[in-house]
């Protein structure tokens, strides 16, 4: 029996989480990103000029400040609440450290707020250290946003929280290093033009020789079709997504190509604020002018193709008069495959008895299903090539998924323990459908989900393949995958 | 008209009525013409009433109660200049006399459940507590008016109390955090509408945001005729290829 509300909130532990969060970047790092290092010594006054820039120009921020009710409807959902049971760690309580410094403050009604308990506190190191560690350890999931009454995106908060800090030169350092890695080569793995190369050619020389069959992994082919960003960590570490990659564009017939220069769909801005995304986003259009594609589609990672779907637009528009630009359009792979599967493209081609063994379920990424609406198209490709599928219950799936515990920047040694926590409440409602129904494994449309449900289900002991959609259907595509798989879990 | 009745009866109403409306107006006028949201709105995220019933029964019952109350309660006062509303034979009666004793329940409801909640309580301010009491207070000389009006009472401070506070509520509602609230709603919608951010460029600020499939369907249908013209006709190179026979060709990326 599921419940349909979560559980009751467990009792507060103050201070719980107030150590807790990502490493600082070190000085090296942050110089090279443009960023002061050590903090200026007047950046209090640096960092409250700056909040009133943010402000000023979103709206969106100054609402999330001035209508929260405090209701706290927002703290039962929150994945790292529900983990690490510390008032600040909640929507509501990061909403609080950024109101307590900004609220009423040069208000002429400030005397009288004050007397109600309304004083602004003043900025110090403490105040930074908890606004670094509070704010870092959000995931910008949006499940709050989903249940506020008001519907404040309190992730605007965070990521305002973030972007404060980070000109003031505080940045962990994972969220460092891919920013400087991305802004270099196009990756947040580092990876140069040449290694990209070579690492494809190893990948695509893998898949032949497993297929038996000649799947192309084109990079830098100006006149493909399709510009297609796939997460570099798949590059990396899982390559049975990327294998399932190739081979969906080549069952379907469609040219594709990766680019050296924007080789990444993560978009490591994106866990910053809107301008860094920018600016990481800026290199995937200076892609497509030069390899002039009609299509962009991004891979399997939920915040970049979030991301990428609110700004690409926006982009675009200075250069809509340009061919290259004219017809690129932004769309995931789901959808495209989704689309060109309704269209016959895949007909004859699918072999679902290769996942025959499987018995899945399906954990809907938050910024695909909850930012970006992607629900119904993922769930008929998976059982598209998948007999044996158990869905999750409504209450925990679709747009109100919980999350994986480890998005927006929640890398590195430093915050494993946050990761860990955040990625509970997903293991127990995993392991919940494996003693129910006998589920064995897990698919999702995210690499930052793979990675985190594979840590979190081998940590807690819940023994459970955790696969991804293209991975699924390559195996369908080319069942001569599936019989190595296993090799990789 | 006598000078303070005039005052009490007519000029303090219209001044509060006046604050109102002042704050509701510019508050539309702010979210409807200012230049744009800084950051574009996330088009899947929408607010909903589903975190009340998830926030626990003692929430959403207060909220639906008091939601129901108020207009019932406010209702009810329109019985001073239209008195048939206030007919005891009416059969509306019973249901306008619930009004005042469901919002007093819902308020009372809501003010417990902030101080009763840890969470809450440790993160709550005074300021918070400060609006059910002052509900409270205008619920509860109001009760001591109806005593007056039935000859149980002597009138005291009840009428000024009763008076003061509740126009001095509706005078603030729109310029405090349920205002805030409004805005919010009518921003976030507006701003779904149209992309005007203060970033993009110009030409961007009228367009709409792209769907996600972002196509209409003649355009994919056109695509799609001319992908299967191509078909089977592989025009790219795979990356081995690629890294064994030619240089990269020149572009960005490549030091």
């Amino acid at each position: 029996m599921w419940p349909d509300t979560p559980p009751p909130l467990p009792p507060l532990r103050p201070g719980l989480a107030a150590e807790l969060g990502p490493d600082l970047a070190p000085a090296a790092e942050l110089s090279d990103l443009g960023l002061p290092t050590p903090p200026p010594p007047d950046w209090p006054r640096r960092l409250l000029a700056g909040l009133r820039r943010l402000v000023r120009q979103r709206p969106g921020l100054r609402h999330a400040l001035a209508a929260c009710l405090r209701c706290g409807t927002c703290t039962a959902c929150c994945p790292t609440f529900t983990a690490l049971p510390d008032p600040h760690n909640t929507p509501l309580g990061r909403g609080e450290l950024l109101r307590r410094v900004h609220q009423d403050r040069g208000h002429p009604w400030r005397v009288l707020a004050g007397s109600f308990g309304n004083n602004p506190e003043n900025l110090d190191d403490d105040t930074a250290r908890h606004w670094f560690n509070y704010f870092w350890q959000c995931t910008l999931c949006g499940r709050c946003v989903q249940v506020c009454p008001l519907g404040i995106d309190t992730s605007l908060i965070a990521l305002a929280g973030r972007e404060l800090l980070a000109e003031q030169g505080w940045l962990p350092e994972p969220a460092a290093k891919a920013l400087r890695r991305t802004g270099r080569s196009g990756n947040s793995l580092g990876l140069g033009p040449q290694a990209w190369v070579g690492a494809m050619a190893q990948a695509e020389a893998e898949l032949n020789r497993r297929v038996g069959e000649a799947v192309l992994c084109p990079v830098d082919e100006r006149g493909a079709e399709v510009l297609f960003l796939a997460p570099a960590v798949d590059l990396a570490r899982q390559r049975a997504s990327l294998h399932g990659y190739a081979l969906i564009f080549h069952a379907a017939g469609v040219s594709w190509t990766t680019s050296t220069w924007a080789s990444d769909a993560l978009n490591p801005g994106a866990w910053l604020g809107p301008e860094a995304a920018r600016a990481c986003l800026e290199r995937v259009l200076e892609a497509v002018r030069q390899l002039r594609p009609r299509l962009v589609v991004w891979g399997e990672d939920g915040l970049g193709w979030a991301t990428a779907r609110r700004l690409f637009q926006a982009l675009t528009a200075p250069w809509r008069s340009l061919d290259s630009l004219k017809a690129a359009r932004p769309i995931h792979l789901a959808a495209l495959t989704h689309r060109l599967w309704r269209e016959g493209a895949f007909a004859g081609r699918l072999t679902p008895e290769a996942n025959a063994g499987l018995h899945l379920t399906w954990h809907d990424p938050c910024q695909t299903a909850r930012g970006a609406g992607l629900v119904e198209a993922p769930r008929r490709l998976l059982r598209a090539v998948c007999p044996r599928v158990r869905e999750l219950p409504e209450a925990v799936s679709g747009r109100h998924t919980r999350c994986c515990g480890g998005g927006a920047g929640l890398e590195g040694p430093g915050a494993e323990a946050l990761r860990l926590a955040g990625v509970a409440p997903r293991v127990a409602d995993l392991r919940q459908v494996a003693q129910d129904h006998g589920v064995d494994s897990v698919a999702t449309l995210c690499a930052t989900c793979r990675t985190n449900l594979r840590h979190g289900l081998r940590h807690f002991g819940q023994p459970m393949r955790v696969m991804g959609l293209a991975q699924l259907w390559g195996r369908a595509l080319a069942p001569a995958l599936a019989e190595g798989d296993d090799a990789h879990f | 008209m006598d000078a303070g009745v005039q005052l009490w009866c007519r000029w303090l109403p219209a001044a509060c009525l006046l604050l109102a409306a002042l704050g509701l107006g510019l508050r539309l006028a702010r979210a409807l013409a200012r230049p744009g949201l800084g950051e574009p709105p996330p088009p899947g995220l929408r607010p909903s009433l589903r975190g009340l019933r998830q926030a626990g029964p003692l929430h959403w019952l207060a909220w639906l109660g008091l939601h129901l109350g108020l207009p019932l309660l406010l209702l009810r006062h329109l019985g001073l200049i239209w008195p048939a509303l206030l007919d005891p034979g009416a059969w509306w009666r019973p249901l306008l006399d619930l009004g005042g004793p469901l919002c007093a329940a819902s308020v009372y409801g809501l003010l417990l459940r902030r101080l009763a909640t840890p969470i809450l309580r440790r993160l709550g301010r005074p300021a918070d507590r400060l609006w059910p009491l002052a509900l409270l207070a205008v619920l509860a000389s109001g009760l001591w008016l109806t005593r007056v009006a039935a000859g149980e009472s002597p009138v005291g401070l009840a009428r000024p109390l009763h008076w003061f506070l509740g126009w001095g509520l509706v005078a603030l509602w729109p310029w405090g955090r349920l205002g805030h609230g409004l805005d919010l709603r009518l921003g976030a919608s507006w701003a779904a509408r149209r992309n005007r951010s203060p970033q993009a460029p110009a030409s961007a600020r009228t367009a709409t945001p792209a769907p996600w499939d972002a196509w209409t369907p003649q355009e994919y249908q056109a695509w799609l005729l001319a992908r299967w013209d191509r078909a089977g006709t592989h025009r790219v190179l795979g990356a081995a290829a690629r890294g064994h026979s030619a240089p990269p060709p020149p572009g960005p990326g490549r030091a």
